[in-house]
């Protein structure tokens, strides 16, 4: 209880503080003590109240009901009865609205946008009725109505500008500052490097007093400029900071429209409200939309990833279930048909009968097969040489498997290994690389007449690998029709990297290009 | 150093949990209470000289740029000597640091009401300026290992007030004594209560808790927090933890960045705020200098809402009720120049509420200089944010006044508007170090 006593009495104060702060500024504004407290220190209380627990509205209407009942009697006006009630008539709709003021900020927005306007509609309400009675008063009388009447456009205007512009910041202090877990402020921040962007804060500062230069020193043939000059702050910052950037921007904006402002006049206020409102709504719908684009964007960029990630998974599970396979084969299928066939040739040679002997040699023979079969189909599933030489020797093996030289085509193999660090690629990378040449040269030697070829792997940050030949080429159209390099392409794709195919035919210096990129991962 | 100076050596340590009960609840109130009088009479002795100033004026003929230049100087002074006494006080006996600090100011004072020329003028109260600095690195002391981390935006803002009521008490007195004594009274009767004071400081302070044989605050209050600093950088040489807790801390450099300009702003309100409500608002001195006054009530009231605050809604932690009340300063400062109206306690208002705002930094960016800083150089942190506070003073002064001379009272708002947004800005990376990144859930706490 005691707590809750000091608590109160410690809002009350600040609130108090703060509410007479903001009434003189508004009153320097509209130049009416009354309409006045209906921007800022009413938007205050409303932003305050929504973001407070129940018990505590007493201190903060507390310290608004105090402040009204004595800035009247100071300024030897009658009692203001209207703002008094539409204060306490306000209590019953926010009361309501926290109901429905929890979970994510779009929500929370909206719930603030009709609490803003209700409460401006309440106010009009209660601005007409007092309006009405007076009128009935004087008709009675038959006296001069002297009490100052606002019209009730204006009424509603003052309410939605203060409220546009003051609601939304009581949300940025409450879920900046009483929503965060604070870590305690120890020595240990000593070891924190400070994050002060410095020039993040230059740029903005400078485009502040940019906008407040614009707003004041533009010469009047400019003058219809000025307002579009408003609108670069709110979409700069909007567009590094949604919606919350946005609201600074317009608060920004606020003081170098303020600073702008030439005269008092009812029609000058007017105006200004106005663009108040229009650029604080302006702003946090633009925001907003931003915001809202970012977090889809986001969204998308992360199911991207997930995808990419996922295929990569499935070529490295598929490398790797081929590897075990052909581990198998090679040790188990081999070396039992080699058994086979030892048996066979025995068999053939102890067994004196012409049908044993037929049947011996069947068998060795399909044994043979067997292994031949074999021995394709290890190759097919996973390169051996790979394993046993290592990349570049077998990239060295295919071209002399393939004969190469035979065919009139001289290659030429550049290595580019950096010798400082140590290569550690992954067997997909490796694989890969590898079946890609295999691919290109086994095309080469079919298709391309070349006869000069030259295959490029340089390790750097990722794997560049670039086979080229000075063959006929083939046509654009016909690029990767063939299954084997869409295949490779599908492949390299997976694992994050490019695959260009380029190709000259029928130019002065035909020949094919392909260029891989891919990382090492 | 003089041997009775230096922080005395670890007694007997009591063992009885009831005596050591007892022992802490009876210093921490007679600690306090003998701190708060020591303070509020330092201010006695500070602002003694603005107050006669006008008699003295009048009876010397002194020049005003005198008068200037000797404000400027005591600034200066004042600010190198919290940071080097400050230095010193963390390996002494913050008892009789306090004590002979006061009875020194004391002195100087009595020494000020017999002479005549401007020259002694100026060395005494540059004298003045030097021992005037040794109050606060000792009640920085004190307030730190007296009182633990969880409680001390509390106690921290009660002794604040001191501040307050020193500086509110201090214009009734000397203008009372200066009207039916004259001036050098108005020195002499300070000096004599501050001399008083200063050797019942001698009598009744204390060092360390750990120096009376008991448990250090964080092990009696049980608090983590407090522990943690008492066992942060345990073995380093003084000099390196000078060099590494203060000097190379960014964050003190960052916080006595922001005391720079939240000085700016109370000496400028508070040495220039008589000035515009006269000219503006054609104030007569006295009005005036009433609505001046209900400044310091705003600050008695401010600086114990930010301690409480700062306590109770932020779990001890300093940065987000600094951020509230910069906003505050901003937002008062800007009312009071833009207040349309002419009405005593509409401009008093507005002073209560800048000094409402302006009195929660003052004191929780010295607090928080002293808690991100080694419990060994408390003194020495909080003395060397104390050193740019009054470079900011010194700032408000002539500087400001040149600003004046060309941009008016214009000028003079759009400056000190300025200093109180940067305020802010410059505690923003406070924020950014002490929120870890998962944020609270969405769900309001009250639900």
């Amino acid at each position: 209880m005691r707590n809750y006593g000091i608590t109160s009495l410690c809002g009350w104060l600040l609130i108090s503080c703060s509410w007479f702060c903001l009434w003189v500024l508004s009153y320097y504004f509209i130049m009416e003590p009354e309409l006045a407290i209906l921007l800022f220190p009413f938007a205050l209380r409303l932003g305050t109240v929504l973001h407070t627990p129940k018990r505590y509205w007493l201190a903060v209407y507390g310290a608004e009901w105090w402040l009204m009942v004595s800035l009247a009697i100071l300024l030897e006006q009658s009692q203001w009865l209207s703002v008094i009630v539409a204060s306490v008539i306000s209590v019953p709709i926010i009361w309501f609205a926290q109901k429905y003021y929890y979970g994510s900020q779009w929500r929370r927005l909206c719930v603030m946008g009709a609490v803003i306007l209700s409460t401006a509609l309440l106010n009009v309400l209660v601005f007409s009725s007092q309006i009405l009675s007076l009128q009935m008063l004087g008709a009675q009388d038959g006296t001069v109505i002297t009490a100052p009447l606002y019209s009730l456009w204006m009424v509603f205007l003052v309410s939605v500008t203060g409220g546009l512009m003051l609601v939304p910041s009581c949300y940025l202090i409450w879920s900046y500052l009483f929503q965060k877990s604070w870590i305690p402020l120890t020595v240990n921040l000593v070891s924190k490097p400070i994050e002060l962007r410095s020039r993040h804060v230059v740029i903005y500062v400078v485009l502040f007093a940019l906008s407040i230069a614009a707003q004041v020193g533009l010469p009047e043939e400019l003058r219809r400029f000025a307002p579009f000059c408003l609108a670069i702050p709110i979409i700069l910052l909007a567009f590094r900071y949604g919606w919350q950037g946005a609201l600074l921007g317009t608060l920004l904006n606020s003081v170098a429209l303020i600073a702008a402002r030439s005269g008092v006049s009812n029609m000058e206020i007017t105006d200004l409200l106005l663009s108040l409102s229009a650029q604080s709504l302006t702003g946090i719908l633009l925001g907003m939309g931003i915001q809202r684009q970012r977090e889809l964007n986001q969204k998308l960029r992360h199911e991207l990833n997930r995808n990419h990630n996922l295929s990569r998974q499935l070529v490295k599970a598929e490398e790797s279930v081929r590897r075990d396979i052909a581990r198998e084969l090679h040790d188990e299928i081999g070396q039992n048909i080699t058994a086979i066939r030892t048996q066979a040739s025995i068999l053939k040679r102890v067994e004196n009968t012409p049908m044993g002997e037929s049947c011996a040699s069947t068998i060795e023979s399909l044994s043979l097969n067997i292994y031949d079969t074999t021995k394709g189909l290890l190759t097919q599933l996973r390169p051996k040489t790979l394993d046993d030489l290592g990349l570049e020797e077998a990239i060295h093996q295919l071209v002399r498997e393939l004969e190469c030289e035979a065919n009139g085509i001289s290659t030429t193999i550049i290595w580019n290994e950096p010798t400082d660090v140590d290569l550690d690629l992954s067997d997909a990378t490796s694989v890969t690389l590898y079946r890609i040449c295999q691919e290109a040269l086994n095309n080469m030697v079919k298709y391309a007449q070349a006869t000069e070829a030259r295959i490029t792997v340089t390790f750097e940050q990722d794997v560049y690998l670039t086979v080229k030949d000075n063959g006929v080429g083939f046509k654009p159209e016909e690029t990767l029709r063939g299954f084997g390099l869409r295949g490779m392409k599908e492949r390299v794709q997976a694992l994050g990297g490019e695959f260009t195919l380029s190709s000259d035919s029928g130019t002065q210096q035909p020949g094919t290009a392909l260029h891989v990129v891919l990382p090492k991962l | 150093m003089i041997g009775f100076l230096k922080s005395e050596q670890h007694v007997q340590p009591v063992k009885d949990p009831k005596q050591i009960d007892e022992l802490y609840k009876y210093w921490r109130f007679h600690i306090m209470f003998t701190m708060y009088a020591g303070y509020a009479l330092f201010y006695f002795t500070r602002k003694s000289f603005n107050y006669a100033m006008p008699a003295m004026i009048a009876d010397l003929g002194l020049d005003k740029s005198d008068i200037g230049l000797m404000g400027t100087l005591f600034y200066i002074t004042y600010g190198v000597s919290k940071f080097l006494s400050g230095i010193v006080s963390d390996r002494s006996n913050p008892r009789y640091f306090m004590g002979i600090g006061l009875v020194m100011t004391g002195v100087v004072n009595i020494l000020f009401g017999f002479s005549s020329s401007i020259v002694m003028f100026t060395l005494l109260w540059m004298v003045n300026a030097w021992f005037q600095g040794w109050g606060w690195p000792s009640c920085s002391k004190l307030l730190t290992t007296w009182y633990s981390r969880s409680e001390r935006g509390f106690w921290w803002s009660l002794w604040n007030t001191a501040h307050n009521v020193g500086g509110a008490l201090i214009p009734l007195l000397v203008g009372v004594v200066t009207l039916h004594y004259g001036w050098r009274y108005g020195f002499i009767i300070p000096g004599i209560l501050a001399v008083i004071v200063g050797l019942f400081l001698c009598w009744r302070l204390r060092d360390k808790p750990v120096t009376l044989g008991l448990p250090t605050v964080g092990h009696w209050r049980n608090d983590t927090l407090e522990l943690a600093q008492e066992n942060e950088g345990l073995g380093l040489t003084s000099a390196e933890i000078l060099k590494k807790y203060v000097l190379n801390n960014k964050y003190i450099w960052l916080l006595a960045f922001s005391y720079v300009l939240v000085y700016i702003v109370r000496t400028a309100i508070n040495d220039w705020g008589n000035l515009y409500l006269t000219e503006q608002h054609h104030y007569s001195l006295i009005t005036a200098n009433a609505a001046l006054s209900l400044f310091e009530v705003g600050g008695f009231v401010g600086s114990l809402v930010a301690g409480w605050g700062s306590d109770k809604l932020f779990d001890g932690n300093r940065g987000p009720m600094n951020l509230i009340f910069a906003i505050g300063i901003f937002l008062s400062v800007a009312a009071l120049w833009l207040m349309p109206l002419t009405g005593f306690v509409l401009q008093a208002g507005c002073f209560f509420a800048i000094g409402f705002f302006v009195f929660g930094p003052q004191m929780l960016i010295g607090m928080a200089a002293a808690e991100c800083s080694h419990k060994d150089s408390v003194g020495a942190a909080t003395g060397f944010v104390g050193l740019f506070a009054y470079m900011g003073a010194a700032l408000a002064g002539y500087p400001l006044a040149l600003v004046m001379e060309q941009y008016h009272w214009a000028g003079f708002f759009t400056v000190i508007s300025s200093a109180a947004a940067v305020v802010g800005l410059l505690l923003l990376p406070f924020l950014k170090a002490q929120t870890s990144d998962v944020s609270a859930t969405a769900m309001p706490k009250y639900r």
